[in-house]
């Protein structure tokens, strides 16, 4: 149980932290944009490391997790930190039911995120990584379902 | 309709625990616990196996109690 939650916190973390790491690529994005649309001959953008901080922070926790419980994890480098239990039968069944259920939920989550992008226009000054954090809800949402599902593999 | 056990019940007689029998056919503790308690069905092939372990017939070890929906 305290490795879900472990997994789960970190699946969350990756998220926000990815979100966090994008935007200084979306200043630069804005600078470029600015350049073509004022035709000037070049510009400057200033890019805070410290947003890539999280991800890097991560990366080494992950790694060093990764590689401390090797033997246990029987899952694949890529989907780390996610967890797919399938020791037995009854694992397997939990684990089909709860990514069937995740699957089923980015089918309403989409819509009403497709939704909020409406709003894009009136936040574009204010908070630009607005798009970024409305594409992030999904796999946010995806990961809680899923974890609040195979909880009962451990109940 | 639902399927009734007497896996406690003979798990107690073996004197095993539930990790112990859990071992001998291959699942976790905590699925062995689900089927105690009636949670979880098994599949067939993990029923004839817990009815290998405790050398009974499928119908001395689970029954198919008719007329009870369990929800």
């Amino acid at each position: 149980m305290k490795r879900l939650w472990f997994s789960l916190m970190m699946s969350i973390c990756t998220i926000i932290a990815f979100g966090l790491a994008m935007i200084p690529l979306i200043q630069l994005t804005n600078g470029l944009a600015d350049l073509i649309r004022n035709d000037a001959s070049g510009f400057s953008v200033e890019i805070k490391v410290v947003w890539f901080l999280p991800v890097v922070l991560l990366a080494i926790i992950e790694a060093i997790d990764c590689l401390w419980n090797k033997r246990k994890n029987k899952s694949s480098f890529w989907i780390y930190p996610l967890v797919n239990p399938s020791d037995d039968e009854r694992e397997r069944a939990i684990t089909a039911k709860a990514s069937h259920d995740a699957f089923f939920t980015i089918w309403a989550v989409a819509p009403i995120c497709a939704g909020l992008m409406c709003f894009y226009p009136l936040f574009t000054d204010v908070f630009s990584i607005y798009p970024m954090v409305v594409v992030l809800i999904i796999p946010f949402v995806q990961v809680t379902v899923y974890y609040l599902k195979i909880r009962r593999i451990y109940m | 309709m639902h399927l009734v056990n007497r896996v406690k019940e003979l798990r107690a007689r073996y004197n095993w625990t539930q990790s112990e029998l859990g071992e001998r056919v291959g699942v976790t503790r905590q699925t062995i616990a689900s089927i105690e308690k009636g949670d979880y069905v098994p599949s067939l092939l993990l029923g004839l196996q817990l009815c290998d372990v405790f050398r009974l017939r499928m119908e001395d070890v689970f029954e198919l109690e008719k007329g009870a929906d369990k929800e």
